[in-house]
């Protein structure tokens, strides 16, 4: 007989048994939702609608959503794939040892099910909504991050992020592409500014959370050659990410309140890393200006495509 | 029901509450309340799909596409 919370009159009761009783409970929606990473989604659906609406050409308001929405599936299907991929490091982690895949809580089978399924739908969606090329670039964003980042560089380099940081880096450019059906020198260097902001951004994370990824033996820059090394490429990498991040203004790409917001966005962040690099702590406790640059980072490129977006839209700067 | 007094007729009814609530908490009604959580929004999401692809073509009968 079942235990029971309720004593011994409850306990006593019959009640029928069903001829078959499940051995696990089907996936829990939650918990595929969780797979989809929905923190990371909300930054990609920001850069691709950006990516959209500073476009020369502007789609109907469904065609513009369904295509935002492909952009939004399309990640959640890389973060599902990746985590079905990835489940084994997770479980090592304190960070994601709670995930559903570690925790026990989802079959990997539905995982890769699920995470197939949600990419093919999301490109053949986007192809029938918008164009040839927004699909095809929509499918090589997941390939990327699945085959090229997750399966191939992660676990072998600590160049991982640096090669693997394009697959963030591709919204906009599918944005822009599913509106226009091309590519032009603006949202190439909207891709740019985001594949070189994404080694300063993850690398300010894997300096106060290098002994996870040491527990999980993935070769992050800081566990490999150090956190000396690392605060050196931070700042480093930060050089290119602002000379890319300003250039629309000067190239005649963006107007003056893009070009006066980027300055000042970039100034900030340029501070925060050459704070990063004073640093000298060793342990995640004194790593306070690390955790500073990576929230600032998250802002900084909010804040940054949301400037475009304003010049563009309503000022009317002309790209 | 005559001949209770209103105690035992309280005791009744919390016994009856305790009984829907064991009920409940079986595994095979978890099984039957998730797949009734999954077959609902699967629902929604097929209908809401329907809308969006009807109004994908009405957006670009518009367009001429």
């Amino acid at each position: 007989m079942r235990p029971s919370f309720y004593g011994t009159r409850v306990t006593s009761l019959n009640l029928p048994t069903p001829a078959v009783v499940p051995d696990s409970l089907p996936a829990d929606w939650r918990d595929l939702v969780a797979l989809t990473k929905p923190g990371v989604i909300r930054l990609v659906v920001f850069t691709g609608l950006c990516g959209l609406l500073v476009a020369p050409v502007s789609l109907p308001p469904v065609l513009a959503f369904t295509a935002v929405l492909c952009i939004a599936l399309a990640a959640g299907a890389a973060g599902a794939l990746n985590q079905w991929y990835e489940s084994d490091i997770d479980a090592k982690m304190k960070r994601t040892a709670q995930r559903p895949l570690p925790a026990g809580r989802l079959d990997r089978e539905v995982a890769l099910h699920f995470g197939v399924g949600l990419g093919v739908f999301s490109v053949v969606l986007m192809w029938l909504a918008t164009n040839v090329l927004a699909a095809t670039i929509l499918a090589v964003s997941i390939l990327f991050y699945v085959l090229v980042y997750t399966v191939w560089l992660k676990r072998r380099t600590a160049q991982n992020i640096v090669i693997g940081g394009a697959a963030g880096a591709f919204p906009p450019l599918i944005g822009w592409a599913a509106a226009t059906g091309d590519v032009t020198l603006m949202p190439v260097l909207l891709f740019a500014i985001i594949f070189l902001w994404t080694p300063p951004h993850f690398w300010a994370l894997s300096l106060f959370m290098k002994a996870d990824y040491s527990a999980a033996g993935v070769p992050m820059l800081p566990v490999v050659s150090g956190v000396t090394v690392t605060r050196r490429q931070v700042a480093l990498y930060t050089l290119p990410m602002i000379a890319v991040a300003i250039a629309p203004w000067p190239l005649g790409l963006a107007g003056a309140v893009f070009g006066l917001a980027s300055v000042a966005l970039n100034a900030v962040f340029l501070l925060l890393a050459l704070r990063v690099l004073a640093n000298r702590a060793t342990t995640a406790d004194g790593m306070k200006p690390e955790k500073q640059l990576f929230a600032y980072s998250i802002f900084y490129l909010f804040a940054l495509f949301a400037a475009l977006v304003v010049d563009r839209l309503i000022l009317g700067a002309t790209l | 029901m005559t001949g209770e007094t209103p105690e035992q007729v309280r005791e009744r009814q919390a016994l009856h509450a305790r009984m829907l609530k064991v009920r409940m908490t079986r595994p095979e009604d978890a099984y039957r309340k998730r797949q009734r959580e999954r077959s609902m929004i699967m629902a929604l999401l097929l209908g809401g799909f329907v809308v969006l692809v009807f109004a994908i073509s009405i957006a670009k009968i518009k367009l001429n596409w």
